[in-house]
């Protein structure tokens, strides 16, 4: 099967400097043909009674060893996925209040409120008291409103109710899935689907769902805390794909998810010292920091840094042997960049305590020493270059120019300078006039199961064509960089009439002297809460509710986790939600049914499983003809 | 002719091997497909366990075939390859071949009533079966090994139905 | 070397495989009395039904072994002079002889019985006959519940008669099935709207214009415009009653299936032969047992040693409205150590003798038969399988066990 359709990823895997090396393709092909039961979702290890697998076939056992039928079976596993999801979101929400609180108190000294406006939209949002509060005693009051999100509360969770619209808040409370805790969510999923608790498919199913709502709780409070530490994002130009390594700098590429670290390593890497420490070992270019997967994100909307490469291609950027140093912290970082670093002078820098990689050299990051830690880092990364071997450098000549950045706050004020009084009536009316057909937010990962990025490219070609205004975090956001979607040009090229007019109109307004790129960077998957954020925007300023609106969503290539949690909120959220990659659930017909059919009446969203591109993409523009339909617009 | 060979020691009852089977044998080839399929796909090997192992038990295509001696029908033949094959029309599920083969890997189609047997994926390089086992406890090998003599004389008895 | 086979049915066709094998050149002649033969015979319920189905051999064996087949009866052996004389006067010669006539259809001694409208079903003639019979007409009388008669009763009722299956014992299929699964049978079979009249006789047909009228039966009269008579074989084996061959019911063989004059075998249901299981000398009638015996006396006569063992009388499978059930070996038997596994679908009846299974009916669930047959039939010892058996958990695994090849 083909593996890329990135000519960056493409160019590495057949002709990388040293051969033989097995990337994530490789050991895919090695796990083939998978394991049908676990494809199906129809395997459960919650017991030591088991091992237990149900035949969905009819010569096989229907039960397990404890009674679960395949219902039960697929529901307690997705709700345990979901759970998966909301710790790694809430893990990565946790460490950064956990840093506003001390850099609030002076305890983080490297970090600091940074958008101190940012700061007073949350604390008001939150109804924290401002009046006369410093801003990092308000910043301690914000951080500590975060924090006690996360135990069990006995009111729902502050970061659910008061950014989505009343009439969710309604729906959640009708089915008793406001969550009142994120951690605590967490830990009620693992009860309810361990042995012998919750045996109710569909009550398991809307445990799950309150669950997923913690998730995007978690998200939220994850975007507003990077928001205030580094400063809301608004666009700005930079580059994306292999070709940003430099073969005379020091190229030290960020991975994982949380900025906290990779902030630190941008700002060390400005550091005068370290660049000449760079310069005196040979780099003469200095240190070149670049992205990968949604920590890249991060730095890429608020600092330029360009964006090498996206998760699932994270081993590419090792084997064109130029990379140094490969800075992780947590999430999506494969154990087995530790196999192919062996091969390489690269090193691998494991940062976290709860995250490391056995040949990786380990700096344990901490936010009072945030930036000396990060020079550390630096040197490891410094030393390393010393080590590389010229010969075996190659670094593909592909680059795309990208524009990153575009929150909320950067799209209402781009809405503004054409109506500085209403600015969300620019996009109402043009969803109104037809020439915003619709919205779709595009996240996710990209998946081996797929040529990465072949999903996207199909579903956007045919999505502008139909003036679908085109929103993207994560690594959605990694493919349409990557491919040159997130520029000026790809709007004049592909956007239909519709799209393009407004996307100009915009772009010119916003002084960009063009149009506004095709597709809207709103940053890494955290950032999904952004989408949502302009989605209840759009439906307050209406009085209607998210689940009326033409707004949809798609992870054609999800992976982890966090993307069913993700893709699950969305659907709490109301938008019929596209995943391309089939989730095991399929064992269970009536979860199935449920999650694509029977939660629409009580949601408003659902699922749309479907791994053919064109037709997903047809599914969603049928999704939103339904919407615009029912708002009595023309379809 | 090659031969699927059972290594139980490696097998860990994973049925991997039986859902792949399923797959294959179901219209569309594909698990999604399969799941929705009604009447279900049916397997035709069998993971089984005993106090001290476990192997999947499969067709073995026998020489001297019990289940094509048995049937009463004109269903079961060898195939040129030397696979032992239903002529799925001439099935009235008599069950004499399920009767008769001491593998006991012949079962029912209750649906549409006629006997199911593996047909070695007759169709493909290596059965769905083979390329499913995780641990090579199901291996494909080339038994052509034999002397040209030995198979001449296979090819002839297989020409007059004994094998 | 000239090969005379008498009766070309499975049993002839599976001896005819064994000498072309060996004797690429071998003359090789069959006599039949059928024009159709080889087909399989089992099949022809079926053909009354009026289903469309192929009951020819796919391989063409009279072609591709190249067997010279006279149509005829036979009427006597001379095995003195190596001769057989068919009823057209006809004599043929061989140097070996397979006498594999099978069996011909019992016809009780009950008055009318000879009136048109009485068939039995034994060959395609007879199927098609009947099936043609039938047609237009409303009531059919079936006399003998065995598996022919229940095949037969159930054929027509497909074809949309009002039939009644008249057995003089207390259960259907006596023989092939223990009462329990009789008993059900005997319930899906009026379920289906067929009248089955047990411990009752046919005291007599009447003979009507075209076909019967009716019968009258122990218990009072019915109407029935035809009747098919079901109630055993024999085998066909009038024409050696002046021969040398020793006959009893059937033609005595030893294990190898000679008889006891030289150069003359006998295979199939024309063979009589002690059943070791019950000690008891039996006649088959069984489709497998034909075919083994014909491959063993093949290539006994082409000078190959082989025998034929584990003969059992009773090994039936097949599947009545939609009810599989498979019976092999003693199914009933009061000395015999017997257990009853009720399941879901039906049950399992293991009867055990000593160490041995010698006994099995799976009912409603035929899975794994063969591995029963198989120990049933080759007396494996089963000490731990016993306990499989019992649980129904038994597969090849446990036949095995640690021993793998």
């Amino acid at each position: 099967m083909q593996r890329s359709m990135d000519r960056g990823t493409l160019e590495v895997l057949s002709a990388a400097p040293i051969p033989g090396l097995k990337t994530v393709w490789d050991r895919y092909e090695a796990q083939l043909p998978q394991c049908g039961f676990g494809e199906a979702g129809l395997c459960c290890r919650h017991c030591m009674q088991g091992p237990c697998r149900i035949s969905p076939f009819e010569d096989g056992p229907q039960i397990g060893v404890c009674g679960a039928n395949a219902d039960v079976m697929v529901a307690r596993g997705i709700m345990r996925a979901i759970a998966a999801g909301t710790a790694s979101h809430g893990g990565h929400a946790k460490h950064m209040a956990h840093t506003l609180l001390r850099a609030a108190r002076g305890e983080a000294p490297d970090y600091s409120v940074a958008d101190e406006t940012k700061l007073k939209t949350v604390a008001e949002r939150l109804g924290i008291a401002q009046d006369g509060k410093s801003a990092n005693e308000l910043a301690e009051a914000v951080a500590r409103a975060a924090l006690e999100e996360f135990s069990e509360k006995e009111s729902p969770l502050l970061w659910a109710v008061k950014t989505v619209t009343e009439g969710r808040i309604e729906k959640f409370r009708k089915l008793g899935i406001v969550p009142t805790g994120i951690d605590s969510s967490v830990a009620e999923a693992m009860h309810r689907s361990t042995y012998g608790v919750d045996s109710d498919p569909v009550n398991i199913l809307l445990g799950a769902v309150k669950c997923a709502i913690a998730d995007y709780t978690a998200c939220h409070i994850a975007t507003d805390m990077a928001d205030i530490l580094f400063g809301t994002p608004s666009p700005l130009k930079t580059s994306a794909n292999l070709g940003v390594l430099r073969k005379d700098a020091v190229n030290v590429a960020v991975h994982g998810h949380n900025p906290l670290l990779s902030e630190m390593v941008v700002k060390a890497a400005e550091a005068p010292e370290m660049i000449e420490k760079a310069r005196k070992a040979g780099a003469e270019g200095g240190i070149n920091v670049v992205g990968i997967c949604c920590t890249g994100n991060e730095v890429m909307m608020r600092h330029r840094i360009p964006l090498a490469t996206s998760s699932v291609s994270q081993e590419t950027a090792l084997m064109t042997g130029a990379v140094d140093a490969m800075v992780v912290d947590y999430q999506c970082v494969m154990p087995g960049l530790a196999a192919i670093s062996e091969c390489l002078h690269t090193t691998i820098v494991t940062t976290m305590p709860i995250a490391k990689i056995p040949g990786a050299v380990h700096v344990e990051f901490t936010e009072e020493e945030a930036l000396s830690k990060a020079k550390e880092i630096l040197e490891v990364a410094i030393e390393a270059f010393q080590k590389r071997d010229p010969s075996k450098v190659k670094i593909p000549e592909v680059t795309s120019e990208a524009f990153a950045g575009f929150s909320t706050e950067a799209i209402v004020y781009a809405l503004s300078l054409l109506n500085k009084e209403d600015p969300l009536k620019v996009l109402i009316d043009q969803i109104v006039e037809g020439n915003i057909y619709g919205i779709c937010l595009f996240a996710g990962c990209n998946t081996v199961k797929v040529p990465q990025d072949a999903n996207y490219l199909k579903m956007i070609e045919t999505l502008v064509k139909r003036n679908v205004l085109v929103l993207a975090t994560g690594c959605a956001s990694g493919a349409f960089a990557r491919h040159g979607f997130m520029t000026p040009e790809a709007t004049k090229e592909y956007a239909s009439d519709g799209l393009k007019a407004v996307l100009t109109a915009v772009g010119e307004a916003a002084g960009l002297g063009g149009p506004l790129p095709l597709v809207l960077h709103m940053g890494s998957c955290v950032d999904n809460s952004r989408a949502v954020d302009v989605a209840v925007a759009v439906a307050n300023r209406l009085g209607t509710d998210l689940d009326k609106l033409p707004v949809v969503a798609s992870a054609p290539e999800p992976v982890t986790e966090k993307a069913i949690a993700i893709g699950t909120w969305a659907v709490a959220s109301g938008l019929p939600t596209h995943v391309g990659v089939v989730p095991p659930v399929i064992g269970s017909k009536l979860v199935t049914q449920v999650l694509t059919e029977g939660i629409k009446d009580l949601l408003g969203g659902y699922f749309i499983v479907e791994p053919d591109p064109e037709k997903a993409a047809d599914r969603l523009l049928l999704a939103i003809g339904e919407r615009r339909k029912a708002l009595g617009l023309n379809v | 002719m090659n031969q699927v060979f059972v290594r139980p020691e490696r097998c860990t009852g994973c049925r991997s091997c039986e859902f792949a089977c399923a797959v294959q044998h179901s219209k569309d080839k594909t698990l999604l497909s399969a799941l929705l399929q009604h009447p279900p796909p049916q397997k035709r090997l069998f993971v089984e366990q005993t106090d001290d192992l476990r192997m999947p038990i499969l067709c073995r295509h026998c020489e001297d075939a019990p289940c094509m001696r048995a049937c009463i029908s004109g269903c079961l033949y060898r195939d040129e390859k030397g696979f032992v094959r239903r002529r799925k029309e001439r099935c009235i599920g008599c069950w004499s071949c399920i009767m008769v083969c001491p593998f006991g890997v012949i079962t029912r189609d209750r649906y549409n009533h006629i006997a199911v047997k593996c047909d070695r994926c007759h169709k493909l390089d290596v059965p769905a079966c083979v390329n499913a086992c995780p641990t090579g406890a199901l291996v494909l090998k080339e038994v052509d090994e034999l002397p040209k003599e030995k198979r001449k004389a296979l090819m002839l008895k297989a020409a007059i139905g004994e094998v | 070397m000239r090969y005379l086979i008498l009766g070309f049915s499975i049993a002839g066709v599976s001896a005819a495989r064994q000498i072309r094998h060996h004797y690429p050149d071998a003359e090789i002649s069959a006599v039949s009395e059928e024009r159709e033969v080889p087909y399989y015979r089992p099949l022809i319920p079926y053909l009354t039904e009026g289903r469309e189905i192929d009951l020819s051999f796919p391989d063409d064996p009279v072609n591709t072994l190249g067997v010279s087949i006279t149509h005829g009866r036979v009427k006597a052996l001379r095995s003195d002079e190596k001769r057989v004389f068919l009823e057209d006067g006809t004599t043929l010669e061989y140097d070996r002889l397979l006498i594999a006539t099978g069996a011909r259809p019992v016809i009780p001694p009950i008055p009318g019985v000879d009136s048109p409208g009485v068939f039995t079903l034994r060959s395609i003639e007879d199927a098609l006959r009947i099936r043609k019979f039938s047609e237009g007409r409303d009531n059919a009388l079936v006399i003998g519940g065995g598996l022919v008669g229940i095949k037969a009763a159930v054929s027509l009722r497909q074809r949309g008669m009002n039939v009644t299956l008249v057995e003089i014992l207390e259960e259907v299929l006596t023989g092939r099935l223990d009462r329990k699964g009789a008993g059900m049978i005997k319930e899906a079979l009026q379920k289906e709207g067929i009248q089955v009249r047990t411990s009752e006789t046919v005291e007599e047909i009447y003979p009507g214009n075209e076909g019967i009228r009716g019968a009258k039966l122990s218990s009072g009269e019915i109407n029935a415009e035809m009747a098919v008579i079901a109630t055993g074989v024999r085998p066909s084996v009038d024409f050696l009653r002046d021969s040398q061959v020793n006959i009893n019911k059937g033609i005595l063989v030893a294990e190898d299936l000679s008889t006891n004059v030289e150069g003359v075998y006998a295979a199939g249901d024309v063979v009589e032969l002690k059943e070791p299981l019950s000690g008891e000398h039996r006649v088959s009638g069984l489709w497998t047992m034909a075919e083994e015996m014909g491959r063993v006396a093949g290539k006994n006569m082409v000078g190959q040693r082989a025998t034929f063992s584990g003969f059992l009388s009773v090994m039936n499978a097949t599947e009545i409205l939609g009810i599989p059930f498979i019976s092999v070996g003693l199914i009933e038997g009061e000395d015999l150590e017997t257990h009853v596994i009720e399941h879901p679908e039906g049950y399992r009846r293991l009867l055990f003798r000593d160490n041995s299974l010698v006994g099995v009916v799976l009912f409603g669930d035929v899975r794994r038969a063969g591995l029963y047959t198989s120990l049933i039939r080759n007396q494996i010892g089963l000490n731990a399988l016993r306990e499989k058996l019992l649980t129904g958990k038994l597969t090849y695994a446990d036949v095995i066990g640690g021993g793998v090849r």
